[in-house]
């Protein structure tokens, strides 16, 4: 074989080769003491610095979410090996013998090598106490951390809390490591990258005792900490006090939305929680708590509630009803408290004289028109079949985001349900029989297939208010506003629609919540609820040109939607637009701070001490 | 040949079986005690929880396949060659649409907490139809057709896995240069491929980095430009003796291109003008056939190879990967994350003296200063525990393997399985050279593990297969005449 030569130079490259690692490791191990010292007497040791999370402000800038500096006792159990004087230490930090053995067993199991949390969250007078005696006991050290404080008593399901990152999220996320604490729910969830900022890195040169000799090259490797970037809430804080006491003692949620950006001015779920219970020392106790609690405090009801929507259909029920053509303006439709389509035909809640205009079946709500308006829309000549007219209808209800997950900031919003077609399909239809317009006269007066958030309340009547110029939600400030949306339906029929909401707060079913001076719009609704009374909602915008509020509002068990939603809703447009409550408003300011739904009974005991 | 005869003269190299247990030993030890936590209780039903249990049994697991292995004859594993490259190829195009990133790179199939890397069967792969194809009727490398398929067969997964950004794995694809040298590919090759690496290594060493920005303060083209100049003078005026022009030509192309970028500052231009110069000059040669401007052709390429390297570090590299290069060369000494983690891995080498510390001694590997210290730096459990005579008996049982490994190819009447055998040897000596090295830093922190040693379940499979598959060849050689 004329190549078979080339083996010895082959060979003769892998005996090179490892002889030049043999060269290099004899030199490193042998030869070079430096490597011995350095692993004897100093080791490098890289430590995390922990950036402090950016602040939340309210939209006028007002403080609400600090950082307070809380201090932890960590150990590192093999330097902590050697005899201390155990009484003397369970002295100083406050705790008995077993504890000691408890945590320190703790810690050795984590790790005998790295440290570990010891005591969480000394105080600063044991703080300061133990800088003192601290060298007594080796393997002890104290490090500082931030906790979050904050300076108000409401909207905890805006801020959200803190928790330590759970396995699936180290698993999958190389910024966090065991212990670290990230955003569990709320914005801080939300926007837990902008807030968390960015970890630093310290190097120090350690001896064999662990003990921090000095700062590696001078410090000139370390990384600082970048502090978390601060957001500004959209969320006006003094608002948001005002509706959570206005709901205290009821179960309900309040949104109120800035039309012309889309700004969430305040998110209210009732019954609420302090949000100071879920940071600090006690958070363990008070979130067991809160677990157990059957008012269910930490659901955020504003996103996670689903509702139907009731009478406060009927606004886009006409806009979508206007913009087909099936109806204009001016429809007239009998009343005569019934109409006589669906199983058993649909009854109007009241007497009253029948309308000749959409104004004035807005203002009465009245359910013949509406049912009439629906037949219209679905038999529609225009399209083929009812399916497609009714897949029309629920396309125009998407554009209000009904049935759509919005993305304001805050996750864990549920979809909620909207009416569909393929359902009714599956539902109704044989082989001999389709469903009709009669079939979902329901969806008509908003009952039905319908379960919508009161976020999606507040959304769509923001929208209305805007006249179809939609602005996402959004609950910070801070950060690059989208563009705005137009609605397919023309200006006009949102300026009749509004007209006939205006009615609702002088003539119709909100004129008790009317103030005077405020050009408010409205809509009263009443959600049939299976389980109990029903539940009181109410959207409504002022002032009619210009608005500058809108407000979605459920309140449960809570009756017609005039008797609780709409006077909660229209004291706090009152308070956001005029600052202050009138003396004509004062009596039913009163009546809602004091109004118990929750327990009733609690009252009346009151009362009768 | 009867195959009665065949089955009877099967003899198996235990000499390599002898050593690979050696070295999968010191490889469950080195796992063991990377993360050894004392006082742990470890049973056999929560084994499977730990990485060492894990380990062990993808040992077993491989064990049941190298049983299986001896199953086949010869004529079977040259026959499924073709299939089992189609396949293995097939799983890295896979790998890129479903397969998991970990790590940085998109490079393993994820069955629940399982993870598998094609790559490492790539390697078998690729060693078996190189095997094939060389071996095949009238086939030599030497013709360019056969080199060009050769190169295709090769190129095609490095291609592959260099998508999965897995740099590491592709390098080791061009240890096959030697298998194909030893089947006459002309040593020029060899020499290009140092010379690449080589001048790679010098352009980086001459030029000034920002050691923050890592942005090229000051090129080293001038000083190589001087370097190369002279030392092809010098080779030219020796080597052509009395012939004073061919020494002229040599010498004003090394001037000429030295003054270019002082003369002009444009890189575009420069890049023209210097590959104008290696065209001309190679038209030169070609023409007139002397040697000198063969030279100074040869010169001219290698500025503009020059050029192209300090493009190829700002453009090409990650930023990442520049600055591990720069700290292994000793260009950048501050960087952070790289020179932390080589300073660690040298500290856990360096301290073991002699005779090391001492099994589950390791203080380095103990404190959790090494990062990686199971996986790519595995070689520093042996250096601290076992000091330089682990290091000696380690490095000496991988010689000793590669070896014997080119012994037995060289005993081979079959072209297949001598082809084969210094495929692995090849696949065994980069994977070694390059792990250790990083480790020591004499190279930059490339990640491959060390082979049966870093914990790992499919590189542990790959390289059983792969030597099992050559000791199963090699057991029928003496039947055996193609």
């Amino acid at each position: 074989m004329q190549y078979e030569k080339r083996k010895y130079i082959i060979v003769g490259i892998f005996i090179f080769f490892s002889l030049v690692l043999l060269g290099r490791l004899f030199v490193l191990q042998v030869q070079d003491p430096s490597y011995k010292d350095l692993a004897n007497s100093n080791y490098i040791r890289k430590k995390t610095t922990y950036p402090a999370r950016g602040l939340v402000y309210d939209r006028n800038g007002k403080l609400l979410v600090d950082n307070q500096p809380i201090y932890d006792l960590m150990v590192t159990p093999k330097d902590a090996r050697q005899a201390i004087d155990t009484s003397k230490f369970c002295n100083l930090f406050n705790i008995d013998k077993a504890t000691f053995v408890e945590n320190f067993t703790k810690a050795a199991r984590y790790s005998n090598y790295n440290p570990s949390v010891f005591l969480k969250q000394i105080s600063p007078v044991v703080y300061a106490k133990a800088q003192e005696y601290l060298y007594l006991f080796p393997g002890f050290f104290t490090q500082v951390r931030t906790i979050r404080s904050y300076n108000t008593k409401s909207a905890p399901h805006v801020f959200g809390y803190l928790g330590e990152v759970s396995q699936a999220i180290l698993d999958t996320s190389k910024y966090y490591g065991l212990g670290d604490f990230t955003g569990i729910s709320g914005v801080e969830k939300g926007f837990e990258k902008n807030l968390r900022g960015t970890k630093g890195e310290k190097y120090v040169i350690v001896d064999a005792f662990n003990r921090e000799q000095e700062t590696y090259r001078d410090g000139a490797e370390d990384v600082p900490a970048e502090q978390g970037q601060n957001l500004q809430l959209t969320i006006d804080i003094d608002l948001q006090n005002y509706g959570e006491a206005l709901m205290q003692n009821k179960i309900g949620s309040v949104i109120a939305i800035e039309p012309s950006s889309g700004e969430i001015l305040s998110m209210i779920s009732s019954p609420s929680y302090d949000p100071s219970l879920l940071t600090g020392r006690s958070r363990g106790m008070n979130m067991q708590m809160l677990n157990m609690d059957t008012l269910k405090r930490q659901l955020n009801r504003c996103i996670t509630a689903t509702y139907p929507p009731g009478s406060t259909l009927k606004p886009l029920v006409a806009l979508i009803a206007l913009q087909e053509g099936v109806i204009h303006a001016n429809f007239y439709q009998k009343c005569g408290q019934y109409y006589p389509l669906g199983s058993g035909g649909v009854r109007c809640s009241h007497a009253h004289t029948s309308c000749g205009t959409t104004n004035c079946a807005i203002e009465q709500s009245c359910n013949p028109y509406f049912c009439e308006v629906f037949r219209r829309t679905i038999d529609n000549p225009k399209y083929e079949n009812s399916e497609i007219a009714l897949q029309k209808w629920i396309d125009y209800l998407r554009e209000f985001d009904l049935g759509n997950r919005l993305d304001f900031g805050i996750p864990g919003m549920v979809k909620g349900t909207i009416p569909n077609v393929e359902y009714y399909n599956k539902l109704y239809n044989t082989d001999y029989w389709h469903w009709k317009s009669s079939t979902i006269i329901s969806l008509s007066i908003g009952q039905g297939e319908f379960a919508i958030t009161p976020m999606h309340l507040a959304n769509s009547t923001s929208i209305i208010a805007n006249r179809g110029v939609y602005y996402k939600p959004r609950i910070v400030k801070n950060i690059e506003a989208p563009e705005p949306k137009v609605s397919s339906i023309e200006r006009r029929h949102f300026d009749t629609v509004a007209e006939g909401m205006e009615r609702v707060m002088t003539r119709g079913t909100g004129r008790w919540s009317a103030v005077e001076g405020i050009d408010m719009c409205g809509k009263t609704g009443t959600a049939e609820n299976p389980h109990g009374d029903d539940h009181s909602i109410f959207i409504a915008f002022a002032p009619k040109n210009n608005p500058q509020i809108a407000i979605g509002i459920i309140v449960e068990n809570a009756g017609y939607g005039s008797t609780y939603a709409a006077p909660i809703a229209s004291l706090m447009i009152e308070k956001y637009l005029n600052d202050t409550i009138s003396k004509a408003s004062k009596y039913r300011e009163i009546k809602m701070f004091e109004s118990n739904l929750i327990n009733p009974n609690a009252d009346k005991e009151e009362t009768n001490n | 040949m009867s195959f009665a005869q065949s089955r009877s003269e099967k003899k198996t190299d235990w000499l390599l079986v002898l050593v690979y247990g050696l070295l999968v030993l010191i490889g469950l030890a080195s796992i063991y005690t990377s993360n050894y936590v004392p006082d742990q209780n470890i049973t056999w039903q929560t084994m499977l929880d730990y990485p060492f249990g894990k380990q062990l049994a993808w040992v077993g697991i491989s064990f049941v396949m190298i049983l299986a292995l001896q199953l086949f004859d010869r004529k079977f594993y040259i026959g499924i060659s073709p299939f089992f490259y189609i396949l293995t190829v097939i799983s890295l195009i896979l790998v890129l649409i479903v397969g998991s990133e970990i790590s940085g790179s998109r490079s393993w199939f994820q069955f629940g907490s399982v993870s598998f890397q094609p790559s490492e069967l790539a390697k078998v792969g690729t060693a078996l139809a190189v095997a094939f194809f060389l071996s095949g009727f009238n086939t030599t490398i030497t013709k360019l057709q056969d080199f060009l398929i050769v190169g295709a067969l090769i190129v095609v997964p490095v291609f592959l896995i260099l998508l999965q950004s897995d740099a590491g794995t592709a390098i080791v694809f061009t240890s096959f240069i030697l298998v194909l040298y030893r089947e006459g590919l002309s040593p020029l090759w060899l020499i290009l491929y140092a010379s690449v690496i080589g001048l790679f290594v010098l352009t980086l060493m001459f030029t000034e980095f920002d050691t923050k920005t890592l942005e090229v303060l000051k090129s080293g083209y001038g000083t190589l430009a001087v370097g190369l100049g002279l030392l092809s003078t010098v080779g030219a005026s020796l080597y052509f003796g009395k012939k004073f022009l061919g020494t002229l030509i040599v010498l004003l192309t090394g001037v000429a291109l030295y003054f270019l970028p002082y003369a002009i500052d444009n890189l575009d231009i420069l890049l023209g003008l210097n590959c104008a110069i290696a065209i001309l000059m190679i038209g030169l040669y070609v023409f007139f056939k002397k040697p000198a401007i063969l030279v100074s052709a040869i010169l001219s390429l290698s500025l503009m190879y020059v050029q192209a390297v300090s493009f190829i570090s700002q453009n090409v590299l990650e930023p990442y990967q520049l600055k591990r290069i720069l700290v292994s060369l000793n260009v950048i000494t501050d960087s952070r994350g790289a020179s932390y983690n080589l300073e660690q891995s040298k500290i856990a080498i360096g301290s073991g003296g002699w005779m090391g510390k001492g099994f589950l001694n390791g203080t380095q590997i103990r404190g959790g200063f090494v990062p990686e210290v199971d996986t790519d730096f595995i070689f520093c459990n042996i250096g601290e525990e076992f000091g330089f005579m682990g290091s000696l008996v380690t490095i000496g049982l991988f010689l000793a393997l590669m070896i014997r490994i080119v012994a037995i190819a060289e005993r081979q009447k079959s072209k297949f399985t001598r082809v084969y055998a210094y495929s692995v040897a090849s696949i065994f000596f980069i994977h070694v050279f390059v792990n250790v090295a990083m480790a020591i830093g004499l190279a930059p922190v490339i990640g491959i593990p060390l082979p049966l040693i870093s914990r790992g379940g499919s590189s542990f499979l790959g390289f059983s297969l792969l030597l099992f598959i050559l000791i199963r060849l090699d057991s029928e050689k003496k039947n055996v005449v193609r």
